[in-house]
């Protein structure tokens, strides 16, 4: 299995970047770490012709922060999260789901922007960073946009990322304070595959945010408001929280449209709840 | 075509090739590093991994165009190197190996996975170890002779301190 010719190019900057990417007219493709690009290309499944290299681009790996947020460079790997190299805007979430994504070589090359930009139903960072309650922001050659992170992915590999005029630049975290919570879980036939189901819980009382995410299903991940909102008045967990929520969920599901066959529902339910325990028990 | 340069267990490797080249056939027909194994050429398998500038990698993945510039080690490249010959003994002591296929890639996981710490008990080595599929050994002779070696690495520590 080998990609079709294609060409490639090493940008130095986003304009840089931005100005090739426009002259391929339609027929170019970012590539940062290339772990579901490159495999896709080997494949055939996507029709590439000019690739633009923008892994080392000094903004793109650029992180800052203040006492509000973090901001990462979207060229961050999987493994800096996991090896503490960035901080941790979530008190330990971020470094969970990194080094929770498919495996350790895997990491090393993969990147947060990346992972977000292709946006898979099972990417572990679009559904933590919409629990999160992330924010994109988007460079074109005329300045830049931000976008809430649940407004930029539609759906699989859908979103709001003009294909041939902008880049994923970063990506802003709101920080959890000292109380908040958080829980997170997914269910795999082994460790480091697409999960089939994986839910996202982040309480934070300090400021008044409660936000659970499902992802998985093979659709854009999904904002469960009714649990959120019974998890923020909750103190600890139980076999009745535990109940609470499976109804709760449930009826979110419902309301989004996003019931599915009943052994398939039952993991989704299992992955919230867990994820919730997980966010009661920190 | 385009010439790039990886230097490959020290030794600089020039050559003109297609930008979509794979880094694992660079170093198969370039490099002639045959310790590099293709099993399933989108990033499943684990057989093709290197080291690539210090970190480990799958090579089946990466452009070689990319690595212009580029540090590799193969598993020839760590003739000799102590880690390396410990998980030679450990797999041959405790059967980690039968048709030697994935066995590249499986120790060049494990040396990364022990000199990250990451090795400490058999539940973590089996974790890491969803990386690299074997299809002969049912992974129990595997994961034996990574926690033995692990093992015998911590006490190597222990004596010194």
């Amino acid at each position: 299995m080998k990609p079709s010719p294609l060409e490639y190019y090493r940008a130095d900057t986003v304009a840089d970047a931005l100005t090739v990417l426009a002259q391929a007219d339609g027929a170019g493709r970012l590539l940062s770490g290339g772990q579901s690009l490159v495999p896709m290309l080997n494949l055939r499944l996507m029709p590439v012709s000019v690739l633009i290299d923008i892994k080392r681009i000094a903004a793109l790996l650029e992180v800052h922060e203040d006492e509000r947020m973090v901001r990462y460079g979207a060229c961050v790997t999987h493994a800096c999260f996991e090896d503490g190299r960035v901080p941790d805007a979530l008190n330990g979430l971020l470094r969970h789901v990194g080094a929770g994504i498919a495996y350790r070589a895997v990491r090393n090359r993969g990147t947060l922007g990346g992972a977000l930009a292709l946006a898979d139903a099972s990417a572990d960072w679009v559904t933590a960073l919409m629990g999160a309650g992330a924010t994109v922001t988007l460079c074109r050659q005329s300045g830049s946009r931000q976008l809430p992170l649940t407004d930029f992915v539609h759906g699989p590999y859908v979103t709001a990322l003009e294909p041939d005029a902008e880049i994923l630049s970063s990506v802003e975290v709101p920080r959890l304070t000292r109380g908040g919570r958080w829980g997170y879980y997914k269910i795999m036939q082994k460790p480091g595959e697409y999960a089939s189901a994986l839910a996202a819980v982040v309480i934070d009382g300090a400021r008044d945010y409660s936000r659970v995410v499902l992802g998985g299903a093979n659709r854009a991940p999904v904002l469960l408001a009714r649990t959120a909102r019974l998890l923020s008045g909750a103190t600890a967990w139980s076999g009745a929280v535990a109940l609470d929520v499976e109804r709760e969920a449930r009826a979110d599901l419902i309301e989004a449209g996003r019931l599915g066959e009943p052994a398939q529902v039952r993991g989704w339910l299992t992955s919230i709840q867990r994820a919730a325990q997980g966010a009661l028990e920190s | 075509m385009k010439t790039l340069s990886i230097e490959v267990n020290g030794q600089a490797v020039t050559a003109e090739v297609e930008p979509r080249l794979s880094l694992a056939d660079f170093l198969r027909e370039r490099a002639g590093t045959k310790s590099v194994h293709l099993g399933c050429e989108h990033g499943v398998c684990g057989a093709c991994t290197v080291v690539l500038d210090g970190e480990i990698a799958r090579s089946c993945i990466a452009l070689a165009i990319d690595c212009d510039g580029a540090q590799v080690t193969t598993l020839e490249g760590l003739e000799g190197d102590a880690l390396t010959e410990r998980l030679r003994t450990s797999f041959h002591e405790e059967h980690g190996l039968q048709c030697g296929f994935c066995t590249p890639g499986m120790l060049i996981t494990a040396r990364d996975t022990i000199q990250r710490g990451q090795a400490g008990d058999t539940q973590s080595v089996r974790h890491a170890f969803a990386a690299n599929i074997c299809r002969c050994t049912g992974y129990a002779g595997i994961i034996r002779a990574v926690c033995k070696t692990a093992t015998a690495c911590a006490c190597d520590v222990q004596k010194k301190e």
